[in-house]
């Protein structure tokens, strides 16, 4: 970063003329305990909950300014919660009140960086040049800025795409034990935005993970080219947990720049667990009394208030929206924990993730049972709705099945085949990493499976099948692929035309399948 | 300045009774003596407080030894005030109730204590024209405590209570620094000015 001496004096020369004195009285007190980042201090009589106090002398030490905010009003002191290292404030330090909320920089010039809790880059790329900031807590739009969710907002994951669509302003949840796979599920459906129309617009919240693990999210999104239009908050493990705190909030306060400005945008929460954790943190520090699992009692509202932010507004008011992808982490599948059972009854749906699907190689592990869309529904679009109207029932009724069956000796011909089809479905919905696939892809894909093209196939060949299909449809039958495409739905005769793409597919694939049998029987001989 | 604490509750409690039960009898300048003398003589006598919070004296001795020393001196408020705090083993808070009941005193009658702090020491002129400035702002009787501090660099920095106004050049100086920090920020992070004699941040 370079500058000519010449503006630097033009902006110093700018800047001391617009200087004007501020000659009003501010409110003080003084710090009389500190420790494990937060303090308490007297004084400060007309402090406000949630303002901003100033550390003139801690930020004097650290070169920048210092800042706390008021988290606790009691009889004669005030509970801060401390935004730097606690070792710069000392026992008798002067508190400034500053009559303002804590507040970050919003807007597109955020896009491609990573950021802290406070807004400030924490990546080689140089300060930011933001043009606007925002208060990071504020009040959720109301009903009458709001309109029911009616875009899709598509992940790229058949599973869900099919089964468990989102609606743009719509709150999914990622719910699993750890290692199952959520962070997954939010990095694929950021990697597959990079297509969206109108673009959608992403924002990562790292909260309380280790700083390997958000280095290599952000690497992924680069070489997946999904860094241009994504805003990664970083508050790792090893910052204060006021910071793990206020992550969220100030990664919304940035989403709901894209909304309020009608554009799309997209927030994912990795995750509300560790945030509920530093929460809990700061206020038992706070001495705040301690509820279930030591939660204290306004932490169902932490997330509550953080939620209803995620929003699809009225056309009236720009009709922009924010989606929200929050994560939480089980403990051994005890999905009906405190914060668990919190979350999955604030959002409009959950994604549930079993290890013991991720186990048995079913990647994404999604329990299909259990994850619910409650309003995305409206948004799936035409095309997806035709193919998958049954699918999520097929599921079900399969796991159901499947279960009954290992007991069973003799099945008859209904449940065998309803068995052959579930496994087939289960084969197509499986997907790998970082390979979102488009509408028309996930359309195609489902379209053999419940027409049973792929129920008489060896169950080992059915992926090969499908991405064989897949390309053979992009290069022999491009109208179709370009039909889903642009209208999001397909005619009749398009059907038709889809049931002859995949029986001419069929013979040719089953031709190949023979001769490579034939090859091996051939070498064996 | 007083250090309320944790035990803020405490103290501002038993200072707000005594005071009010003062007023009510209106004796506040008995028993603002009688403090006064209790203060002198536990100033004096440090080991005299440890002796009346020690646990291991009873309590009947502890207040013969209060009797004795102050029965003739003080206002029998003050001496029973003494007693209570002595029962109920809040001996200890005394210093401070007395600060904040002096507070009370002070704003009960309209007196403001302004704390000023300047780079130089201040002239007698200099303090009154203050006193004036400020007993007009409040509307109080204003008593000044001046202090030098040279880390200000020059101006003053005015403290009432929980109100501080910064007139110092080191505060001007801060305000300067920040606005020119984030001036710099945007211009540099804008791309300008690439030719001519480069200034690396």
């Amino acid at each position: 970063m370079t500058l000519h001496a010449r503006e630097l004096a033009s902006v110093l020369i700018h800047e001391l003329e617009q200087y004007e004195r501020e000659t009003e009285f501010v409110d003080v007190g003084y710090v009389i305990e500190v420790g494990d980042g937060i303090a308490r201090a007297y004084g400060l009589q007309n402090a406000m909950a949630g303002e901003l106090l100033l550390f003139p002398k801690a930020s004097r030490e650290l070169g920048r300014e210092f800042y706390g905010v008021v988290f606790s009003l009691e009889i004669d002191s005030v509970g801060i919660v401390l935004f730097g290292p606690d070792r710069f404030v000392n026992e008798g330090d002067e508190v400034r009140c500053t009559g303002r909320i804590l507040e970050v920089p919003v807007g597109m010039e955020l896009l491609g960086r990573v950021v802290n809790a406070l807004g400030q880059p924490v990546d080689d790329l140089g300060p930011i040049p933001y043009k606007q900031t925002r208060k990071i807590e504020i009040k959720a739009p109301g009903v009458v800025m709001r309109k029911p969710v009616c875009e899709p907002l598509m992940t790229g994951i058949k599973a869900i795409d099919s089964m468990i669509p989102i609606g743009r302003g719509q709150r999914e949840l990622i719910i699993g034990d750890r290692q199952t796979g959520k962070t997954a599920i939010a990095i694929d459906t950021i990697i597959n935005q990079k297509n969206a129309d109108p673009p959608v617009y992403c924002i990562y919240v790292a909260i309380g993970q280790k700083q390997s693990t958000v280095k290599s999210v952000v690497e992924t999104l680069k070489k997946y080219g999904a860094m241009e239009y994504t805003i990664v908050v970083s508050a790792p493990a090893s910052d204060p947990a006021p910071m793990q705190y206020i992550a969220a909030y100030a990664g919304c306060a940035m989403g709901e720049y894209f909304r309020d400005n009608g554009m799309h945008a997209l927030i994912v929460y990795d995750d509300l667990t560790k945030h509920a954790q530093a929460y809990r943190q700061v206020s038992l520090l706070l001495r705040r009394p301690a509820g279930r699992e030591a939660y204290p009692g306004d932490i169902f509202n932490l997330h509550s208030r953080l939620l209803e932010r995620a929003a699809k507004l009225d056309d009236k008011y720009g009709g922009g929206s924010l989606t929200a992808l929050p994560i939480v982490e089980t403990q051994l599948g005890d999905y009906a924990a405190y914060i668990p059972t919190n979350v999955i009854s604030i959002t409009d749906g959950q994604i549930y993730l079993e290890p013991d699907l991720f186990y048995a190689g079913i990647r994404p592990a999604i329990n299909v049972g259990l994850s619910v869309s409650r309003v995305g529904g409206a948004a799936r679009t035409n095309a997806m709705n035709k193919v998958a109207k049954q699918l999520k029932l097929d599921m079900a009724r399969y796991f159901e099945l499947q279960a009954f069956a290992q007991f069973a000796t003799e099945l008859d011909e209904v449940t065998r085949k309803e068995l052959i089809r579930g496994e087939r479905l289960v084969e197509v919905l499986k997907q790998d990493q970082y390979q979102p696939m488009s509408l028309s892809h996930q359309v195609l894909a489902i379209f053999i499976g419940i027409n049973g093209y792929l129920d008489d196939l060896p169950i080992e060949v059915v992926r090969d099948f499908e991405s064989g299909f897949l390309k053979f449809v992009d290069e022999c039958y491009p109208e179709i692929v370009r039909e889903i495409e642009t209208t999001k739905d397909f005619s009749e005769a398009t059907e038709q035309r889809m049931h002859e793409a995949a029986r001419r597919f069929k013979k040719m694939f089953l031709e190949r399948l023979e001769e490579k049998i034939e090859e091996k029987v051939e070498s064996v001989k | 300045m007083v250090r309320r604490g944790l035990q803020g509750g405490i103290t501002k409690r038993y200072a707000k009774a005594l005071f009010e039960v003062a007023l009510k009898h209106g004796i506040i300048e008995d028993v603002e003596r009688g403090l006064s003398l209790v203060q002198a003589v536990i100033e004096h006598h440090p080991k005299l407080l440890k002796v009346l919070s020690h646990p291991l004296i009873p309590f009947h001795k502890k207040r013969e030894m209060l009797h004795r020393r102050f029965y003739n001196h003080v206002n029998g408020l003050v001496m029973r005030f003494l007693e209570l705090l002595l029962r109920r083993g809040r001996i200890e808070e005394l210093k401070n109730i007395l600060l904040l009941f002096r507070e009370m005193v002070d704003d009960w009658r309209g007196i403001l204590h302004v704390e000023v702090k300047s780079a130089v020491e201040l002239t007698e002129s200099e303090v009154e024209r203050i006193m004036e400035w400020a007993s007009q702002l409040w509307g109080k009787k204003v008593i000044i405590r001046v202090g030098v501090d040279e880390n200000l660099v020059g101006g003053l920095v005015i403290k009432a209570g929980d109100k501080l106004l910064d007139l110092s050049i080191r505060g001007t100086i801060e305000s300067i620094v920040a606005k020119v920090k984030s001036a710099y920020i945007h211009l540099a992070a804008s791309g300008h000015g690439e030719e001519d004699q480069n200034v690396t941040s």
